[in-house]
C-alpha cells in the first residue's frame, strides 16, 4: 500500500510539469506584446520604461528560462504579482480560498451522505415507485445546468422569499453559524448534477453487485442481512463510485466558478473570470495552476482511498 | 462470432422468427429499440437537428431585429414567448440559438473524436515508447478540470463560436483517445490479428478492417455522452461571457444577458434554460440507451 502511494506520487511529477508547461506555452500564446498590454496608454511609447519592465519580468530572455523562473517561483509559492492591482497572486488566491473550501466541502457532504444512501435505496426498492421516482429525478438533474439552477434560485428568492437568505454572503470570522447557512443553497446547488449521476451509479452498482454469487454465498451462509448489506455490498459497490468521484471533482470545480459567479461569493473563481476580463494574466496563469495543482492531488487522494476499498490493485 | 445470439435469448416480446441468428448491429438495434427513453431522447434529438436545420423557416421573427416598442414583454400572441429588452423575439432566438448549439457540439465532438482516433490508433498500435509519451500527454490533459481548461483556451484564444468549438474539442479528445487505444490493445492481442500478419497483410489493412469495427461502438458511445457535455459546455462559457457574443442567440448568453431584468421579464430566463435541459436530456437519454445496446455485458441480458 506505501509502495502504492510512493509510486504514484512519483507520477504525479511528469503531469505536473506537463500541467505548467501547458499554461505557461498557452500564457505566451496571447497576441500581442505583453508589456504593451501592462504599460497601457499612459507610458505607451517610452521605451526606457519599457525595457525595464521587460527585464523585470525576465521577458527579455528565451523562453525556456522564463519557464524555468516562472517555475522555480511557483514552487516557492510565489505566483508573482497581479497586473492591475500589483499584489501578490498568491495572496489573493489564498484569502479568496475559504470560501470554496467550505463550497466543495458542503457538496461533497450531500453528495456522499444524500447521494450514496439515496442509490443504495434506489437499487434495493428496485421495482417500487421510490426507485421510478429517484430516476425519474436524477436523470433531470443532471441535464439542468447548474448555473440555471443557480439562476433560478436567486430569481424566486428574490421575487417571493425576500428574507431567503440567498444573496449574501457572511464572512466566517463575523458570524460561523450563518456563514455556514447561507452557502448551504449555493453548495447545494453546486452538488446538484454530481449527485444525480452518484444516486445512479450507486444504484447500479449496487445492483451489479447483489447479483454477484458472494453475497448469494454469504446469505446461503446464514449471515444476517445487516452484515451482508455493510460488509460484502457497501464496499464493493463503492468501488465504481469511488472512481467516477475522481472525475466528478473536476466538474465541481468547474462548477464553482459557475456558482460563484451567480452567486455573487468572493471566490477563486470569480477572481479567475474578472482576470480574464482585465487581461490580469498573472492572476489567471497562478490560480490555474494552484487550481490544477490542487485537483490532481484530491484525484491521488481518491486513487489512495480506491487503493484502500479494492486490494487488487495495490501493486 | 462473439455476438451471435439467437433470437430466442432475447427476452421480451418480439415478432422475428425464431432460431433467427442476429448479427451484433442488428442485435444492437434491437436492444436499442426496446429502450422506451432511448426512443424519447432519440426523437428529441432528432427534433433539434430538424429545427437547426430549418430553424430559419419556422421561427416567426428574425431573430436578431429589435421590436423596441415591444421590449420586454411576456410571452403573447404576437410573441409567443416573450421579448427581451431589444424587443427581439424570444423563440426566433431559442430556434436560432439550437442550430449554434447543433453546431458547437457536432463540431467539436466530430473534431474531438477524429483527434482522439488518430492519437488512439497511433498510441495502441505502434506502441513502445510512441504510446508512453502519448499517454503522459494524455494525463497532462486529463489532470484539468474540463471547465477551467476551456475557460483558459478561450481566455487566450479569443472568446467566439469558433475558440468554444476548439476549446470543447481539446478538452474531450483525450478521452477519446484513451477509449481508442484501449480498444486497439484488446484487438491487436488477439489471434486472428496473428495469423492475418502471418500471411502478409498490411498495417492499413488490419487497422481498418478489424481493428476499426471494434472501435465504432465505443466511440458513438462516446461521442453521445460528450454531445451532451458539449452543449452544456458551450452555454456555461457563454454564460460567462467566454463563448458566443452578442448579438448571436446561443442558449447560454441568452440566459446570462437576462439575468438583469430577471425579476421583471422572468421569461427570459426559463425558456432558455428549458431549452437547455431539453437538449442536454435528448442525448443523455439516447446515449444511455446506446451504451446499453452497445455494451456487449448486456448483450446477455
Amino acid at each position: 500500500m506505501v509502495r502504492y502511494i510512493f509510486a504514484r506520487l512519483l507520477t504525479l511529477i511528469p503531469i505536473m510539469l506537463g500541467v505548467s508547461m501547458l499554461i505557461f506555452g498557452t500564457f505566451h500564446l496571447i497576441p500581442g506584446d505583453m508589456v504593451d498590454i501592462m504599460m497601457g496608454d499612459e507610458v505607451a511609447g517610452d521605451p526606457k520604461a519599457a525595457q525595464e519592465l521587460r527585464k523585470s519580468l525576465n521577458l527579455d530572455k528565451p523562453i525556456y528560462i522564463q519557464y524555468g523562473y516562472w517555475l522555480k517561483n511557483a514552487l516557492r509559492g510565489n505566483l508573482g504579482k497581479s497586473f492591475t492591482s500589483g499584489k501578490p497572486v498568491m495572496e489573493m488566491i489564498l484569502s479568496r480560498l475559504p470560501v470554496n473550501i467550505e463550497l466543495m466541502i458542503i457538496a461533497m457532504v450531500f453528495i456522499i451522505f444524500m447521494g450514496i444512501p439515496l442509490g443504495m435505496l434506489s437499487a434495493y426498492k428496485q421495482f417500487t415507485f421510490v426507485d421510478g421516482l429517484l430516476r425519474i429525478v436524477t436523470i433531470m438533474g443532471y441535464a439542468i445546468p447548474n448555473f440555471w439552477l443557480a439562476t433560478l434560485v436567486v430569481l424566486v428568492s428574490s421575487l417571493y422569499f425576500q428574507w431567503l437568505p440567498v444573496l449574501k454572503y457572511i464572512p466566517f470570522s463575523e458570524d460561523p453559524l450563518r456563514n455556514i447557512l447561507y452557502l448551504l443553497i449555493p453548495g447545494f446547488v453546486l452538488a446538484t448534477s454530481t449527485l444525480s449521476y452518484i444516486v445512479r451509479m450507486t444504484r447500479s452498482s449496487v445492483l451489479d453487485t447483489l447479483r454477484q454469487d458472494y453475497v448469494r454465498t454469504a446469505r446461503a451462509k446464514g449471515m444476517t442481512e445487516k452484515i451482508v448489506l455493510s460488509v460484502h455490498v457497501l464496499r464493493n459497490s463503492l468501488i465504481p463510485v469511488v472512481t467516477v468521484l475522481g472525475f466528478q471533482i473536476g466538474v465541481l470545480i468547474g462548477g464553482l466558478v459557475l456558482t460563484e459567479h451567480v452567486f455573487v461569493l468572493p471566490g477563486v473563481g470569480r477572481l479567475i473570470l474578472l482576470a480574464i476580463e482585465q487581461r490580469d494574466f498573472m492572476i489567471v496563469t497562478g490560480s490555474i495552476l494552484f487550481l490544477s495543482t490542487v485537483f490532481v492531488s484530491l484525484n491521488l487522494i481518491v486513487d489512495i482511498i480506491y487503493a484502500f476499498l479494492d486490494p487488487r490493485i495495490r501493486y | 462470432m462473439d455476438k451471435a445470439i439467437l433470437a430466442d435469448s432475447v427476452s421480451g416480446k418480439d415478432n422475428r422468427k425464431k432460431d433467427e441468428i442476429l448479427s451484433p448491429s442488428k442485435l444492437a438495434w434491437q436492444t436499442f429499440k426496446k429502450q422506451k427513453l432511448g426512443i424519447i431522447g432519440s426523437l428529441m434529438v432528432l427534433f433539434l437537428i430538424f429545427i437547426a436545420l430549418f430553424g430559419d423557416f419556422i421561427s416567426p421573427y428574425d431573430p436578431l431585429q429589435m421590436h423596441t416598442k415591444d421590449s420586454l414583454q411576456g410571452p403573447s400572441a404576437k410573441y409567443w414567448l416573450g421579448t427581451d429588452r431589444f424587443g427581439r423575439d424570444q423563440l426566433s432566438r431559442l430556434i436560432n440559438g439550437t442550430r449554434i448549439s447543433i453546431i458547437v457540439s457536432f463540431g467539436s465532438m466530430f473534431l474531438a473524436a477524429a483527434a482522439g482516433v488518430i492519437i488512439g490508433l497511433v498510441s495502441g498500435y505502434y506502441g513502445g515508447r510512441i504510446d508512453s509519451i502519448i499517454m503522459r500527454l494524455l494525463d497532462v490533459v486529463f489532470a484539468f478540470p474540463m471547465l477551467l481548461l476551456a475557460l483558459i483556451m478561450v481566455a487566450i484564444l479569443g472568446p467566439n463560436l469558433r475558440n468554444v468549438l476548439f476549446a470543447i474539442a481539446f478538452t474531450q479528445h483525450a478521452r477519446f483517445a484513451r477509449i481508442v487505444r484501449g480498444s486497439v490493445l484488446s484487438v491487436k492481442e488477439k489471434e486472428y490479428i496473428e495469423g492475418i500478419r502471418s500471411v502478409g497483410a498490411k498495417n492499413r489493412i488490419i487497422i481498418s478492417q478489424f481493428i476499426l469495427p471494434n472501435v465504432i461502438s465505443p466511440i458513438i458511445i462516446q461521442a453521445t455522452w460528450g454531445l451532451s457535455i458539449a452543449i452544456m459546455y458551450e452555454a456555461a462559457l457563454s454564460f460567462l461571457g467566454m463563448g458566443t457574443q452578442p448579438p448571436m442567440p446561443s442558449w447560454g448568453l441568452m440566459l446570462n444577458e437576462s439575468r438583469r431584468f430577471m425579476e421583471i421579464a422572468p421569461w427570459l430566463t426559463i425558456f432558455p434554460g428549458l431549452s437547455i435541459v431539453f437538449a442536454v436530456l435528448g442525448f443523455n437519454l439516447m446515449g444511455d440507451a446506446l451504451r446499453d445496446a452497445l455494451d456487449p455485458r448486456l448483450a446477455q441480458r
